[in-house]
């Protein structure tokens, strides 16, 4: 039984290059917003394992921010927030901005786990040679940090896919939001959210066989 | 390992208008209300070899470890070459360039290879090239007897390999003393041996050694003075013949024979 609902992808697929292009968008929101967060999530992260409350108060702050509430609510909020203070910009950028500041509040977390979990001795070992903490870091630290934070930073490249769709609500013309409009004006609104669905895997398989095999990898190096 | 009778390091004694290496005034360290040193005042002259004994919760790594401000004392003065040394960063800098450090779990980079180790000093300290810091790592390298092994991962090394490569590492800025703590406590009987062989060669060739350890052998033959820490507080110090085999103080008898009970 399927309720008499008859499947008919032939309109959908006719526009196909609609979604082509739908999908390079949402492939260059997942690229912007991913070297975004990583850039902010590094400092903002290393300022979360600073000895001086006046760094990490206001960097945990903003981290607990942008984690505790949710994504939908942040991007919608950013989307006014931003002319109002000043900054005029379109939708896509606005909606990579809000993608950014959120997964930076969480690769924060990532990358102080993982300098934290650096054992004492590897600072104790680079000061004692002279070395200033900020080169410590970058030479000896966030080197072998980096490797223990791949596979969690594998995830958010898997989540952020997904969550690129939410950025629809502001208008973007990405994956998401061109299936709603095609369903709409074909009158096929499953055929097309089920096409979308097979792109969204299509970025995702990849990116999730990556991490599995960089879980693979750690495991058989630890 | 030969046995070696004279003892290597040059003895005390400072000529006029000389500087010691290192001079500690009154140094005292509290970790809340726990005082782990009591006062201590120590020197250490160029080509000393000073042995550092005490039972464990002496307080004396904590002493060592004080020495190049990796612990921040709570009060007194240290002296590097009659420089007094602060906490100001770049004045830091400056007093661990002179002072190198191995440490017990020996702490190499398990990010760089042997070589890369062993220049990070010279290159990310000094800011001296790749190939020149490559250059002296591997003459450092050669010293210490590891040959071979530049590309490799330090873990791939054994227990005694690594330390040594750490000894090299620590040798590479050319410091002018070298701390060593308990650097041999981490390591199997059988691979002992070969890190105090590299450390005997280079008391040998006049190296300001300060060292924390267990191994009586190398204090009896290597060390120029003895000292022995109990309480955090310098206990009894001297000559190895005399501290070692004449110990004063009841606490270091019993310290002593503890020690040789626990090799037998």
């Amino acid at each position: 039984m399927n309720g008499g609902y008859q499947f008919d992808f032939s309109a959908v697929l006719a526009r196909y290059p609609l979604f082509f292009e739908a999908a390079l968008l949402t492939l260059e929101i997942l690229a912007i917003a991913t070297v975004a967060s990583l850039v902010i999530g590094l400092f903002a992260g290393i300022g979360l394992t600073s000895e001086r409350w006046y760094v990490r108060g206001p960097v945990r702050a903003y981290v607990d921010l942008f984690r505790l509430t949710p994504l939908l609510v942040q991007i919608v909020t950013i989307f006014f927030l931003l002319p109002i203070v000043g900054i005029t910009v379109n939708a896509l950028v606005s909606g990579i901005i809000a993608l950014s500041l959120n997964y930076a509040a969480f690769y924060a977390e990532i990358f102080k786990a993982g300098i934290t979990s650096i054992d004492r001795g590897q600072w104790e070992a680079s000061r004692a040679m002279g070395m200033k903490d900020s080169t410590a870091l970058r030479r000896v630290i966030l080197p072998q940090a980096i490797r223990r934070m791949l596979p969690p930073v594998g995830n958010m490249l898997v989540s952020l896919t997904k969550d690129t769709s939410l950025v629809s609500v502001i208008g973007v013309a990405e994956l998401m939001s061109v299936s709603q409009t095609l369903g709409a004006s074909t009158f096929r609104n499953l055929e097309s959210l089920l096409v979308v669905t097979v792109f969204y895997l299509a970025i995702n398989i990849p990116l999730s066989a990556l991490v599995s095999y960089l879980h693979k990898k750690q495991v058989v190096n630890a | 390992m030969p046995e070696v009778t004279v003892p290597l390091g040059r003895k005390s004694g400072l000529p006029a208008g000389e500087h010691y290496e290192i001079e500690l005034r009154d140094l005292h360290k509290s970790y809340g209300d726990n005082e782990v040193l009591k006062g201590i005042d120590l020197d250490i002259a160029l080509g000393e070899v000073v042995v550092i004994l005490g039972p464990s919760g002496s307080g004396k790594s904590t002493m060592l470890r004080c020495i190049n401000m990796l612990e921040t004392p709570t009060s007194g003065e240290i002296r590097v070459r009659g420089q007094v040394v602060d906490s100001r960063p770049a004045n830091l800098m400056a007093l661990r360039r002179e002072v190198g450090m191995v440490f017990q779990q020996f702490n190499l980079f398990p990010n760089m290879t042997v070589l890369e180790n062993v220049a990070a000093g010279p290159r990310y300290v000094r800011g001296m090239s790749r190939a020149d810091s490559e250059a002296r790592a591997q003459q450092l390298l050669t010293r210490v007897g590891i040959v071979g092994k530049d590309d490799v991962r330090p873990t791939r090394l054994s227990g005694g390999q690594q330390q040594r490569v750490a000894i090299a590492r620590a040798l590479a800025l050319e410091p002018r003393v070298v701390l060593f703590d308990e650097p041999t406590s981490a390591l199997d009987p059988e691979l002992r041996g070969e890190v105090l062989d590299t450390m005997k060669s280079l008391a040998s060739q006049g190296t300001t050694m300060a060292v924390v350890t267990h191994e009586m052998s190398f204090a009896r033959h290597v060390a120029s003075r003895v000292i022995f820490i109990d309480g955090g507080v310098i206990v009894e110090e001297g000559d190895p013949a005399q501290v070692l085999e004449r110990p004063k103080s009841a606490r270091l008898r019993q310290f002593l024979n503890k020690l040789e009970w626990e090799n037998d």
